[in-house]
């Protein structure tokens, strides 16, 4: 009996990493039949059970955004690929498809070639844990001006000192900004038209917002084809299911526990 | 001599006579015809002066109905000076010429003209005119238009031709201009340039006054039994909008010009041809076909082809011409690449040229497979003025013979044809990025900027306890090795070693290399308590030696890795 529970412990991860295996080639067969929306379906099922960080999560995201673009379902496109930017920043593809869908949802460009939008994109070049690498990078460079300030005194030791926290802090800013975007809304509005918000999760009950398609929201509540968001004033109201795309994050591994 | 005398005389009692002094007054306004009665054809022509001012400005000329005031030459200034009873007297005019072109015979009255004279608004007396109808030019001219049509459609070409001469037996005459107010004022008119007809004497003949015009000299003709010499002038026109379109009062001037020395003689006849009005109709959308191009007139169309058997992916040149009467120039020649008969083939571009009187569209065109075996006709959808109707003028299909090489089997690209684009980039079915299991953990990355904050705190204050690490004292200690090392290196002697170490000593203690000369370590040690002893002793030892050698008859240098050593034990020991 015993043996038996240590075998299927043992084997569980096996079985169940061969499972994922045989879905995702099932939904790459169905996408390349063209049977896109089962093929959505599937790297679906797989996102929830994908490891973040592995480039895995990333890749499923990237494929269920083409199967959501072949079906002509563009917003939700873009919704996945902007959530699978996280776990691949630099992925020339990636970027490609992204822009692409966005212009054929009608929307701006995600990168629009001005300062702000290459500021950000220098941010968020970096996964989570290429922004703690950095960080930590930043971290012994200051550790050694500093040694040598305290030990040698003068100005230079004491520029080369401000020079060591002056990189730490920007070595940091890709994981702060890692940070702040975990806090980010994980809800799409993927309804070309967007979608009205209203005070009750029920038809005729008033509309207090307009939530644009392609913006993005938090959720606070959840019903029966309903879903609780916060509108910009920070009130909750309900929108259709149907209308939005929850694509949730698994945790990130801080390591701290 | 005595003429001489007299004339002066004369001239100093005239300048001296009370009554020719004038008087600077008002400024005097006046307008006059040069002649009250004109022959129609001719330019009634008027004089307007005003005197006594040079600020002065004609106002806009009235209209008068049948005469068409041809423009205003001037201001044109004159000054006079004199001399009369001893006193200068000036006086300045300015003047204009006005033209009007007499459209008919009769009386008509020209309303006073309208002036600005130093600022104020003055008016000039209105002038009767008399125009009459030249009698003898019309025995002796002849002015017609020929078969000027009364009604075109939109788009539609349109000749106009005007016949013109004199009698045959007036061989004097030597003058002829042809008056036309409508020549290059016909609005919503496009001119078509025609290629003169060969073997025809062309001559220049006057036109409008000021410019020249080539006519067709058709020489002697009879009409209505008069023996004329004969002209015409041809022009094609393009209406581009609906409406009437006319042609004001056309005259011919002609006559015989002698041009002297000191005087011109002149003997001019006029002979008019009343205005012409024409209708422009716009096309009828009853039947106007999709693919209507444009084309008014009665065309026929031919093609040829520079190769009919040629290889797959040759390309081959069809040369469509349309030629007849209509607006060549201007329709929409076919575009192949959108034409279904033409799906067989790849439409690489065409060249398209007009000259005159016929337009060339060649096509350079590919057969896209071998299964092709006729250039199919091309068709073009126009209107025909002459039914009133919409029709289609198609070329001859061309047989062809598309021969596949050798070697080009299933060449043929899959996709040729298809519309090259952007598209998603395909899915990935392989993980691209990397672990991240090993990355710092968020304890680590908090932790060690402030341990690192700390620690430098406290490694700051114990190292200022000791003094400043970058004072000039704490760096000529610290940079004492380098220097006795560098010192070594130049030194070729045991002296020149000696004074190194004495200077790393003075150095390491802040003081003269000089104070090292003669000290005895040990005692020195001893004083400062804070050197180890194995130092002291490895020091004095190799002070002591340094001493033998330098008294020693060869003075010869020591090891200088020793030195280095004993110099290293004495910084480590505390020195």
């Amino acid at each position: 009996m015993i043996l038996a529970a240590i075998l299927t412990l043992a084997l569980t991860p096996c079985v169940s990493a061969q499972a994922a295996a045989l879905s995702d080639e099932g939904a790459v067969e169905a996408y390349r039949a063209g049977e896109y929306e089962l093929a959505l379906e599937r790297w679906g099922e797989l996102l929830g059970a994908a490891e973040p960080n592995t480039g895995e999560r990333g890749r499923l995201l990237y494929n269920a955004g083409n199967a959501a673009g072949r079906s002509g379902s563009w917003h939700r496109a873009v919704a996945y690929y902007t959530e699978a930017l996280r776990e691949m920043p630099r992925d020339n593809d990636l970027w490609t498809n992204l822009e692409f869908a966005r212009r054929e949802a009608g929307m701006d460009p995600a990168d629009r070639g001005d300062l702000g939008s290459t500021i950000r994109r220098l941010l968020t070049a970096w996964t989570e844990p290429e922004a703690r690498w950095l960080a930590l990078g930043g971290s012994l460079l200051l550790v050694v001006t500093l040694l040598v300030e305290a030990l040698r005194g003068g100005r230079s030791a004491r520029s080369g000192a401000w020079f060591g926290a002056l990189c730490a802090v920007i070595s940091a800013l890709p994981l702060l900004w890692h940070t702040q975007a975990d806090d980010e809304a994980e809800l799409y509005v993927v309804s070309e038209k967007g979608v009205a918000i209203r005070s009750e999760p029920k038809r005729g009950s008033k509309v207090i917002e307009r939530a644009e398609a392609g913006s993005r929201r938090r959720e606070v509540d959840r019903l029966s084809g309903w879903v609780g968001i916060e509108t910009t004033d920070g009130v909750k109201g309900w929108a259709p299911e149907d209308a939005l795309l929850t694509l949730p994050r698994p945790p990130l591994e801080s390591g701290d526990e | 001599m005595k003429n001489l005398y007299i004339a002066l005389i004369a001239i100093i009692a005239l300048a001296s006579s009370p009554e020719a002094q004038a008087q600077k007054g008002e400024p005097v306004v006046s307008a006059q015809l040069q002649t009250g009665l004109v022959k129609l054809g001719s330019q009634a022509v008027a004089q307007v002066t005003v005197e006594g001012t040079t600020q002065a400005l004609l106002r806009e000329v009235a209209p008068v109905d049948g005469l068409d005031f041809v423009g205003a030459t001037g201001p044109k200034r004159s000054v006079f000076e004199s001399i009369m009873r001893g006193r200068r007297v000036r006086s300045e005019s300015l003047s204009w010429t006005l033209h009007w072109r007499p459209e008919r015979e009769g009386s008509f009255e020209i309303p006073p003209l309208t002036l600005e004279v130093d600022g104020q608004e003055v008016q000039t007396q209105g002038m009767s005119l008399r125009v009459v109808e030249d009698f003898q030019g019309q025995n002796l001219g002849y002015l017609e238009w020929i078969d000027a049509p009364t009604k075109v459609y939109e788009g539609e070409p349109f000749e106009v031709t005007l016949r013109f001469g004199w009698d045959w037996a007036m061989t004097r005459f030597n003058h002829a201009n042809l008056i036309l107010p409508w020549w290059g004022r016909l609005p919503g008119t496009l001119e078509v340039e025609t290629k003169p007809s060969a073997g025809q004497r062309q001559l220049d003949v006057s036109l409008n006054d000021s410019g020249v015009v080539r006519v067709r000299e058709l020489g002697r003709k009879t009409i209505e039994e008069r023996d004329l010499r004969l002209f015409e002038l041809k022009r094609t026109y393009v209406s581009t909008r609906t409406g009437s379109l006319s042609f004001p009062a056309s005259h011919f001037e002609f006559g015989r010009v002698d041009r002297g020395f000191f005087e011109s003689r002149r003997e001019i006849y006029y002979v008019a041809w009343p205005a012409l009005e024409m209708e422009i109709v716009a096309l009828p959308e009853e039947g106007r076909p999709f693919d209507f191009s444009g084309g008014v007139g009665r065309f026929s169309a031919r093609s040829s082809v520079d190769r009919r058997s040629l290889d797959l992916g040759e390309s081959l040149k069809l040369s469509v011409e349309w030629t007849g009467t209509g607006n060549l120039e201007f329709f929409e020649a076919p575009d192949l690449g959108r034409e279904d008969a033409f799906a067989g083939f790849r439409t690489y571009g065409a060249t398209d040229r007009f000259s005159g009187d016929r337009r060339v569209v060649v096509y350079d065109l590919a057969p896209k497979n071998a299964d092709v075996s006729e250039l199919p006709p091309v068709r073009l959808n126009i209107f025909d003025p002459a039914t009133g109707e919409y029709t289609e003028v198609e070329t001859n299909p061309i047989p062809i013979r598309v021969r596949v090489p050798e070697g080009l089997v299933g060449l043929e690209l899959e996709g040729a044809g298809e519309v090259i684009g952007l598209d998603l980039r395909d899915i990935k079915t392989t993980s691209e990025g990397s672990d991240g299991a090993g990355a710092p953990r968020d304890l680590m990355l908090l932790g060690l900027p402030l341990a690192t904050i700390a620690g430098w705190v406290a490694l700051r204050r114990s190292v200022r306890r000791r003094g400043d690490p970058a004072s000039a004292k704490a760096r000529r200690r610290r940079g004492a090795r380098r220097s006795l090392k560098r010192r070594l290196g130049q030194a070729g002697d045991a002296r020149a070693q000696a004074e190194a170490l004495r200077a790393f000593l003075g150095d390491r203690t802040d003081e003269a290399s000089t104070a090292w000369e003669g000290r005895d370590v040990t005692l020195f040690a001893k004083a400062r308590g804070e050197v180890s002893e194995e130092a002291v002793s490895a020091l004095a030892a190799l002070l002591e030696e340094l001493d033998e050698a330098i008294w020693s008859r060869e003075g010869a240098a020591l090891d200088r890795a020793r030195i280095m050593e004993a110099a290293d034990k004495a910084a480590g020991g505390g020195l």
